[in-house]
């Protein structure tokens, strides 16, 4: 009998623990072993927010898989529901704007939503797009309530994501990993050992135990448990791009019902994120500190980069172990889901797997690089003049891709979409509009539909959304709803 | 401003006559002398969308281009003589779990346990019996699944397409381009002169003049990136015959010795041709062997065609974008050429420039058409490449080829456990992928591992079953090809050229 082949994940985080759990149940039997071990440090294996995680809606579905839903985590983790983030401070042409998941407004006729906003503008009509999308009315209402099925419904198609506490989070999921039959170790990890072949054969845990490891995740967070030993792991620094680095994160407890969105706000040196949750609320300071002065005491130092290649032999890192992206968008948990996915869709069963690598390399590199142009639009188009911080953000060079998006949307009111974008054409398109990007021209096709025929057709899709939001709970009455319902 | 009036420069004209309402002057200039190319019959499913951008009714446009309906390609003898795979549209089964149909069919196909994957696919499965039908815009009906594409006759799809853009204000000009017009400090095209001495000017031009590229090459000499090593047939030999009255719903590939046989059912009649490899076969035997094949009466004298394979290095240079033939030719085995002209003017529409022509938009535009051409050029590599026909140097050169580095990835993980990948932008999709990869003989050693871990495989198996059982029962429902058209897009009979006695092949 041949014994179990051992996927060994480094570092019981949230990062390590989510990992462990979709293993497990994706493994469950079928001849694989999950364990999971933890490093001893802090939990930093998503990235500088370590008290409040934001999802993205394309969690559910990860979710799912390991027996979770929004309710449960919502009884379970304190969890409580987000439509995007609220700006202020930053664009030149609204003092605050709203960013949901999904971008805005609806499609008519095939037409994008920014193409036919450009037109109606064109006639000299000012427009905003949260004016005409269901998630930032919503937000401002305070009412929510999860979409109902009825695709007729305006709200339908409303996506969604969760704040959710950290710890307990991470309790629910190593609860999940260890129902799958994924084996959490007391002790702590030690160190790996390599084949002739640079592959790693050995684990080896701080009880004086060794494992023979298939495959190594590190999950480790920046202390990159795993990764600082394999030779060939090398780091890309994005700190010339992204140069917020010194994290402080505060948290505050409240009674009030917490807002359906996060609130990031630019101040003169940097920025705070705020991101509510049941009976508390996070704030997360962001600037950059210099290289010689001691950093703020209770502050993380976190340079922006990623590892040139995530995935090298048999050891994957995941999470903030691969890559440290500026979180101003919430991406930096989305990052781990896209890359649980992705590793799922190419478990090797059989080792070496270097085209699984390659491929798996491919895809996230992409992923990484165009998550990093995103976070970068904020400072880049940022209108805060007079402030050396954010008037050398203006300047300075972009990477190739990123000035090729900007220029083709300010030319054509185009996304260029490329491989490893998580945002769509029309979470792009707001989003540049809202900093104040406006395209030169429109789309001609937009021009086939008559001006009076839009006009029309915007002023009923608000009517219609504003209907179908009055009568829905406050936030804060549906999170107590479903309290209720666990307890009873 | 267009020049040249083959499928390619009518598509154009078609789509660009809207501009003639924002005052734009749509001018299109075509040689009778020249003539177009006159084959280009066989479409994938997204020509759909392009007619119903244009606002034309799908049965009329049947009906006044000789069209049938199209439901995929049927590969003969392509893996090795004798065997037969079909690529239908439309998906395979239903994935179950979260985890994609095929790899539970592999898990019980690597036992000999359940039927060939075809049965999987309702388009495959009605093909097969010669049955057609739209889909259900349901999607909880199984009908829903089928998907369709067309086979028309170029020249009148060409001349209808003529009428919709001249009564939306195009202009046609009659007459061969002699000469061209270069801006001495840009180097943009100012104008074109005609035979007889005229003089066309315009902003934009669109090259639609064939192989040649009377503007992008002749004229700008942009440059051609050959892929003769990969896709080595340059010549092809057409020739149309009398079809029956029973079409089939689907093209027909057969792979010969130097290269491959098309079959396009039409309603008037089938068209067919060779294309081969000329270092391979000569032009005299090729022609002779198309008239073997012929199934029924010959209506034309074999018509010789030669091509290169490869692409233009840029559609679009300075103010000229080139489409169809003028921009870069794949070799038509996936029947995707008439939709890179689609493909080209859709982004053309949505990047059109103005006077001071951004280069941003050309940039844009050459870098999504350059990806485009080169994943349709993977997918055929695949079906050359994947060949265990040892019989002559045409197809064991094809096997031992070293492929792109993009295809050589997609085949390691496929044969290493059935996972597909697909670029998002990807005109193929991962049930294409499928069925070439299997059809072509790669038969994934395991299975993904997150099967085994899905539930009971017999019970598995036996949903699979009732999935089959499904989709045979709802294709025996459908009307026949034949009827179907009877009911909705009878085309009147064509005026046929005087059939050509058979010629004796020896
Ligand atoms: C063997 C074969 C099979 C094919 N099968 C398929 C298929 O099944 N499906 C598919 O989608 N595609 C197929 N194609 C491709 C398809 O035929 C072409 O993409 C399509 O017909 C477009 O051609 P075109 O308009 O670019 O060129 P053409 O038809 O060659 O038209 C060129 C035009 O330019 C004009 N012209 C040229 N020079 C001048 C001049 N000096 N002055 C004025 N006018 C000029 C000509 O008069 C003519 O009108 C096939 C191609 C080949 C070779």
């Amino acid at each position: 009998m041949s014994a179990a082949r051992k996927l060994i994940v480094i570092g019981d985080g949230v990062a390590g623990a989510l990992t462990a759990a979709v293993l497990a149940r994706a493994l469950a039997n079928t001849g694989f072993e999950v364990h999971l071990v933890g490093t001893g440090g802090e939990d930093t294996s998503v990235g500088p927010s370590t008290m409040v995680l934001t999802t993205r809606p394309g969690m559910a579905r990860l979710h799912r898989m390991i027996g979770l839903d929004d309710e449960r985590l919502v009884q379970s983790a304190g969890a409580s529901f987000t439509l995007g983030s609220a700006w202020s401070g930053w664009s030149s042409v609204r003092p605050t704007y709203f960013v949901p998941f999904g971008g805005a407004g609806a499609k008519l006729h095939g037409v994008s939503f920014h193409q036919l906003a450009a037109r109606l503008r064109a006639t000299g009509q000012d427009l905003r797009f949260g004016d005409y999308t269901a998630a930032p009315m919503m937000a401002q209402s305070g009412r929510f309530a999860l979409p109902p099925a009825d695709p007729s419904n305006p709200l339908a198609e409303l996506e969604h994501g969760l704040h959710l506490p950290a710890r307990e989070y991470r309790a629910v999921l190593l609860q999940r990993a260890t129902a799958f039959g994924a084996q959490h170790s007391r002790t702590t990890y030690d160190g790996v050992e390599f084949a002739p072949d640079g592959s790693i054969s050995v684990v080896r845990l701080a009880d004086g135990s060794r494992h023979d490891a298939h495959l190594v995740v590190d999950a480790s967070g920046i202390e990159r448990a795993v990764v600082r030993q394999v030779e060939d792991m090398e780091w890309q620094d994005w700190s010339g791009l992204l140069p917020c680095n010194t994290w402080v994160e505060t948290m505050q407890a409240t009674n009030a019902a917490p807002p359906l969105y996060s609130h990031v706000e630019a101040l003169p040196t940097g920025w705070r994120m705020t991101v509510p949750t049941q009976g508390r609320a996070v704030q997360l300071f962001a600037s950059s500190g210099s290289a010689d002065l001691d950093p703020r005491p209770g502050s993380t130092v976190m340079n922006a980069g990623r590892l040139a290649e995530p995935w090298v032999g048999n050891c994957v890192a995941i999470g903030a172990a691969a890559a440290t992206l500026d979180p101003v968008h919430a991406l930096p948990l989305d990052l781990v889901r896209s890359a649980l996915e992705r590793l799922l869709r190419l478990l090797p069963g059989t080792l070496p797997a270097s085209s699984e690598a390659r491929e798996y390399n491919r895809e996230t590199i992409a992923e990484l690089d165009r998550s990093r142009d995103l976070a970068m639009v904020a400072y880049r188009l940022n209108a805060r003049s007079g402030e050396s911080f954010w008037d050398s953000r203006r300047a300075g060079e972009v990477p190739e891709e990123l000035g090729h998006k900007l220029a083709l949307y300010e030319s054509r009111g185009r996304v260029s979409l490329l491989d490893g974008d998580l945002l769509d054409e029309d979470e792009w398109a707001l989003l540049f509009d809202e900093l104040g990007l406006r395209p030169r021209r429109y789309d001609s096709i937009a021009d086939a539909i008559p001006v009076e025929h839009l006009q029309r057709q915007f002023a009923r899709m608000r009517e219609l959304t504003i209907t179908a939001i009055r009568p829905l709970p406050t936030h804060g009455e549906y999170l107590s709803a479903i309290r209720r319902s666990a307890a009873a | 401003m267009i020049v040249g009036g083959g499928t390619a420069g009518w598509m154009a004209a078609a789509a660009l006559a809207r501009l003639c309402r924002a005052g734009i002057s749509v001018t299109l200039v075509e040689s009778d002398e020249i003539g177009t190319i006159g084959v280009g019959e066989a479409t994938i499913p997204p020509i759909r969308t392009f007619n119903a951008m244009l606002g034309l009714d799908e049965n009329e446009f049947v009906r006044r281009t000789q069209g049938t309906f199209k439901l995929g390609i049927e590969f003969v003898d392509w893996q090795r003589p004798g065997t037969r795979y079909m690529h239908p549209f439309g998906t395979f089964g239903a994935d179950l779990e979260g985890v994609s149909f095929h790899q539970f069919w592999l898990q019980h196909s690597s036992r000999g346990v359940i039927p060939d994957i075809e049965e999987f696919n309702l388009c495959a499965v009605a093909a097969r019996l010669g049955r057609f039908q739209r889909p259900a815009a349901d999607p909880r009906s199984v009908l829903s699944t089928l998907n369709y594409a067309f086979h028309f006759d170029a020249n009148l799809y060409a001349a209808y397409l003529r009428e919709h853009a001249e009564a939306q204000g195009v202009v046609r000009r009659e007459g061969r381009v002699a000469n061209v017009n270069l801006n001495g400090e840009s180097g943009f095209v100012e104008a074109v002169h005609l035979a007889n001495g005229e003089r066309i000017e315009g902003d934009l031009f669109i090259d639609c003049s064939g192989f040649r590229g009377l503007l992008i090459e002749e004229a700008l000499e942009t440059g051609y990136e050959e892929w003769t090593r990969w896709l080595p047939c340059d010549r092809a030999v057409a020739v149309p015959c009398a079809g029956d009255a029973d079409p089939l719903p689907f093209t027909r590939a057969t792979a010969l010795g130097a290269g491959w046989q098309w079959r396009i059912p039409l309603q008037h009649r089938l068209g067919t041709g060779y294309v081969y490899s000329s270092s391979h076969l000569s032009d005299e035997q090729a022609s002779a062997t198309a008239l073997t094949l012929l199934e029924g009466e010959q209506l034309a004298e074999p018509r010789l065609i030669r091509f290169t394979t490869g692409r233009r290095r840029k559609q679009w240079n300075r103010n000229v974008v080139a489409l169809g033939l003028a921009s870069g030719f794949l070799e038509p085995l996936e029947s995707t050429s008439i939709h890179l002209v689609q493909a080209g003017i859709s982004k053309l529409l949505a990047m059109l420039p103005d006077r001071g022509f951004n280069p941003v938009l050309e940039a844009e535009y050459n870098r999504l058409t350059a990806r485009q051409f080169e994943q349709v050029r993977d997918f055929i590599i695949l079906h050359y490449k994947a060949n265990d026909r040892r019989d002559t140097a045409f197809w064991r050169d094809a096997a031992a080829m070293e492929v792109p580095d993009s295809l050589a990835t997609k085949m390691a993980l496929f044969a290493e456990n059935g996972r597909l990948f697909r670029h998002e932008d990807e005109l193929f999709s991962e049930a294409s992928w499928l069925a070439v990869f299997l059809g072509q003989g790669i038969q994934p050693e395991r299975w993904d591992p997150l099967v085994d871990a899905a539930g009971n495989p017999e019970e598995i198996r036996q949903t699979l079953l009732r999935m089959a059982a499904f989709m045979r029962h709802a294709a025996e429902a459908m009307p026949t090809h034949r009827q179907f058209i009877d009911q909705h897009c009878r085309a009147a009979p064509a005026q046929r050229a005087r059939p050509i006695p058979m010629r004796n092949a020896s």
